[in-house]
């Protein structure tokens, strides 16, 4: 339980820094500073420049070396840190969590275009996690619906969906996904290409959740309210509705939770290959296509935080996943289809909570 | 084509003709070394081996149809040409002929070859070889990528042979450089290529398979062996016709090993483990990482200054843009305005591109022509820098306002423009990036779009689907005349606007006319003053935005001389027989 709680709190930090991204970044994501490219990460200290202790933190603040290409001195200087301060770029004004009198703090170090990689980490997580909870709802929501009418209805409809099924589930997706993105057109704005990849990786993502899903409704059709229900003569729109759904929910949460690193991972690989968020929007995938060369890895290893982030968000998601299967979620189920059944109408005759 | 040997000629003539020769070659100055060529300055210690990579497998070993990087560094080590030029002073230099006169206005090159000379395989070389490998690379048949070097105005140059160390070329024009046109051209073995070019099946020969024994060259190295997505190995050539100048036989190496790296990085971690002792063609970053990465064997860098490559952001000019990709037609109506292309280049940081992206390693540039290209550069053209006030003033005046920040047309159109980038090169990409970037202070929305390379060509050279896009070009030589498919309307690098049939504006005509007459006179002077006016007319109208020229780097082994980065193929391997180890 106790990991479970850290998983929580881990996406609940996550969510909260993420969503109020203008806030907790300390500049513009995008905006340039050609005069300090690669810049390690900067250190806070609570020593004045004085040498005593302080409670504000300071800055540690390193000048570029004149004439050198990404080189720091190893003097430096001490800025005071203020917090709750207004910064305005190109992207307007806005209230940030930090800052400093004269630029902005680089607590994660700046890209080779001197652009704050914090401020990148926070905004292109937004991106990010925002694509991969949007198709994998996308996806588990269709992958439900085509499960419960194969599952439910049966017959024709059930073959011909099944076989699509597993055509879905033979092609490769992550090749399908590079397919179908060349296949858009080139003219679309930044936010058009989130919105696309998210339903591209929505439309190829429903499969496996579908093909488990009718698997689970048949399961749950076997259950003896099932017959009972159809006995007093349920329609299957009503089966469906009161009886189906609540049993197959807690495989959908957790082909939901399966989805979700599944398709961030999936959008990190689509731009990585550049088909996915682009310029000057930022994603987690857009900063790690600096992983490409060798001498990122070697000489700025800061430009690898989103794996940083990457770590602990799958770890939270897969440990609810794998919660999600277990018996207490079981439970929790059992108990929302009671309290389903308690909530059935009374216009079927008899009151099916008595069965 | 158009190729006359010595035997076609009447008896009579012929007689005429070697007494004409003999006399031309007694009045030539005697060279001082009858049969081999000693470099002056040039001491070294013979012995040892040298591992150098390459990106790919070579394709073929026969210079004839070798096309890519790979096969062609191996064929010039491999192969020698009757003049070469030397990449230190950019000029032409005796190498399998001795001396050559111009004469008939530039018209015909008369070429005397050194005597004595054998290939590696023992055999002598003698003016029938010569006449061999053009009659080989001027075949229409055989389509050698060397054959349109020799086709000047539609017209091949003649060769004829009239002595055993003597031949003469006719050109149809006079024809600027020719002398330049000879470097690279391998001189072949006809008694071991006549036989399969006769039955035909010269396209199959020196592939990779064949045996060593059966290649011959008159390179400083000959082939030992070969094993398959492993290397291939070298040997010193024992008949090389180049001296030290204490007398010493050239090369100095014994061997030359490459071995096949499937990309720069595996090529760079195998250089910083020392496993090879020189590598080229480094990108800045790489370039910037190699220090750290080898601290296992001391390594020296090498900047060999701009080279001919360049990177331009290229205007979708292109004639046929509403009918074919009409998607492009609104962004085209602003690029068609010349203030419009130049507030774009005053708005472009160059200095920003130099610093971020080539770490310095870079220079901005004012025309396509680079440094590397010396004296051709017009001095009077300084690259731009950025001049919002100027850019928003052209904008102005050209019809364009501003909609609170949004820069619209004279319609009120959102001016939004994407840019294509190949999304394989790391340094274009971060390019299109910094674009985007500066022309959002212009009020413009540009969105970058990476491409993988075959559909960014595609879209560029095709379907002319594309706004603006950044495109790495390349000189094919310090000469004016390598640019001369950019410049004229004709020419297929002419990438603004293509398939032209004849010049569509008035400025595209007089670049053809001044490119064409430079190329046929032989007067330096008067070529640059031409070239000059080139360069200013392009500037006036900015069909397509020169933005910087990237360094050649490099880095070797700390103990091997030599290898310097040149402009011209093969980048570091051109004087390799003068390579040696310090001992």
């Amino acid at each position: 339980m106790t990991m479970l709680r850290v998983a929580v709190v881990i996406l609940a930090f996550l969510s909260t820094v993420l969503v109020f991204a203008d806030f907790f970044a300390t500049s513009d994501p995008a905006a340039i500073n050609a005069s300090t490219p690669y810049l390690p990460p900067e250190s806070i200290r609570f020593t004045s420049p004085m040498g005593h202790f302080h409670l504000r933190p300071y800055l540690v603040r390193r000048q570029p070396a004149p004439g050198q290409f990404a080189v720091y001195s190893k003097d430096f200087v001490l800025v005071p840190l203020r917090f709750l301060v207004t910064t305005g770029d190109m992207d307007g004004a806005h209230l940030r969590f930090c800052g400093i009198d004269n630029g902005s703090p680089h607590f994660l170090g700046t890209d080779g275009f001197g652009r704050d990689v914090w401020s990148r980490l926070v905004y292109g997580g937004r991106t990010t996690l925002a694509i991969g909870l949007a198709a994998a709802s996308a996806a588990t929501l269709l992958g439900m619906i085509v499960g419960l009418v194969a599952g439910s209805a049966g017959g024709v409809a059930d073959t011909l969906l099944m076989r699509l099924v597993e055509v879905m589930i033979s092609i490769p997706w992550f090749y399908l996904l590079l397919a179908m993105r060349a296949l858009l057109p080139l003219r679309v704005s930044p936010w058009w290409a989130v919105v696309a990849t998210t339903a591209l990786m929505a439309c190829v993502g429903w499969a496996r959740p579908a093909r488990i899903l009718r698997g689970a409704t048949l399961a749950a059709r076997q259950h003896a309210y099932v017959t009972m229900a159809r006995a007093t003569g349920a329609s299957l729109w009503h089966i469906a509705r009161w009886h189906t759904l609540p049993d197959i929910a807690p495989q959908a949460i957790t082909q939901f939770t399966v989805l979700l690193p599944q398709f961030v991972a999936g959008e990190i690989a689509l731009s990585y290959f550049g088909l996915g968020v682009t310029e000057p929007l930022v994603s987690w995938g857009v900063m790690l296509t600096a992983a490409r060369h060798l001498s990122t890895i070697v000489e700025y290893p800061w430009l690898m935080s989103p794996i940083w982030a990457l770590i602990p968000f799958f770890f939270s998601v897969h440990l609810l996943a794998d919660r999600a299967s277990s018996r207490r979620w079981l439970t929790l189920s059992v108990f929302v289809r009671h309290s389903y059944k308690s909530f059935l109408p009374k216009a079927q005759g008899e009151n099916p909570a008595r069965f | 084509m158009k190729i006359q040997r010595g035997f076609d000629f009447p008896a009579g003539a012929r007689t005429a003709l070697y007494a004409a020769a003999c006399f031309v070659v007694a009045a030539l100055p005697r060279p001082a070394f009858p049969q081999t060529l000693r470099v002056s300055g040039l001491h070294g210690v013979p012995g040892g081996h040298l591992s150098a990579s390459l990106r790919a497998e070579p394709r073929t070993l026969n210079p004839v149809f070798a096309t890519e990087i790979a096969s062609r560094s191996v064929t010039s080590i491999l192969n020698a040409d009757l003049l070469h030029i030397n990449r230190t002073t950019d000029s032409v230099e005796p190498a399998l002929a001795t001396s050559w006169q111009v004469s008939h206005g530039g018209c015909t090159y008369l070429l005397t070859l050194r005597k004595g000379v054998r290939f590696s395989d023992g055999s002598p070389f003698t003016a029938a070889d010569v006449l061999f490998s053009f009659r080989v690379y001027l075949d229409p048949k055989i389509a050698a990528p060397q054959r349109d070097l020799l086709i000047i105005d539609g017209q091949p140059i003649r060769v004829t042979q009239l002595g055993p160390y003597l031949v003469r070329f006719d050109l149809p024009h006079p024809y600027a450089a020719a002398a330049r046109l000879f470097d690279g051209i391998a001189i072949l073995p006809r008694h071991l290529l006549q036989p399969l070019m006769e039955s035909g099946s010269l396209a199959n020969a020196w592939n990779l398979a064949t045996s060593p024994a059966q290649v011959a060259g008159l390179g400083p190295f000959r082939l030992k062996t070969y094993r398959p997505g492993e290397s291939l190995t070298l040997e010193r050539n024992p008949y090389y016709w180049k001296q030290d100048a204490q007398g010493h036989a050239l090369p100095y190496l014994d061997e030359v090993d490459f071995s096949f790296a499937p990309n720069q990085d595996a090529e760079a971690i195998r250089f910083a483990a020392g496993q090879l002792d020189l590598i080229a063609r480094l990108t800045a970053d790489s370039y910037a990482s190699l220090a750290k990465l080898s601290t296992a064997v001391p390594i020296r860098e090498l900047d060999g200054g701009s080279g001919l490559g360049y990177d331009i952001l290229l205007f979708n000019l292109n004639a046929d843009v509403p009918t074919k990709a009409p998607q492009a037609a609104r962004a085209q109506t602003w690029f068609l305005q010349e203030p419009f292309r130049q507030a774009l280049s005053l708005a472009l940081d160059r200095s920003a591109i130099v610093h971020l992206v080539y770490q310095d390693h870079a220079v901005p540039l004012a025309t396509p022509v680079t440094p590397a290209s010396r004296t051709w550069a017009n001095p009077a053209l300084k690259p731009v820098t950025v001049d919002l006030a100027r850019a928003r003033a052209l904008l102005r005046s050209a019809g364009f306002s501003w909609h609170g920040s949004t820069l619209v047309d004279s319609s009120g159109n959102s001016v939004r423009f994407t840019v294509l980038a190949n999304s394989g090169n790391r340094a274009q990409s971060g390019i299109a990036t910094l674009l985007a970037r500066n022309f959002m202070a212009l009020g413009i929305e540009a969105q970058v779009v990476p491409l993988e390379f075959r559909s960014f060509l595609q879209r560029i050279t095709q379907s002319h689907d594309f706004d603006v896009a950044v495109v790495a070009l390349s000189a094919g030589d310090t000469d004016p005349n390598g640019n001369i498919s950019l410049w004229l309307s004709s020419g297929n690098l002419h990438l603004w606007n293509q398939n032209q049939s004849r010049a569509a504006t008035p400025w595209e005509a007089e670049i053809d006319t001044l490119m064409r007459r430079q190329m046929a006179i032989t007067d330096i002077r008067r070529r640059r003053a031409l070239y000059f006016r080139v360069q200013s007319v392009y500037a006036a109208e900015l069909p397509f935005l020169s933005l910087v020229s990237s360094d050649m780097l490099g880095a070797v082994r700390a103990g091997l001389a030599g290898p310097a980065p040149s402009p011209l193929d093969p980048e570091m391997l051109d004087n390799i027989a003068s390579f040696y180890l310090e001992r």
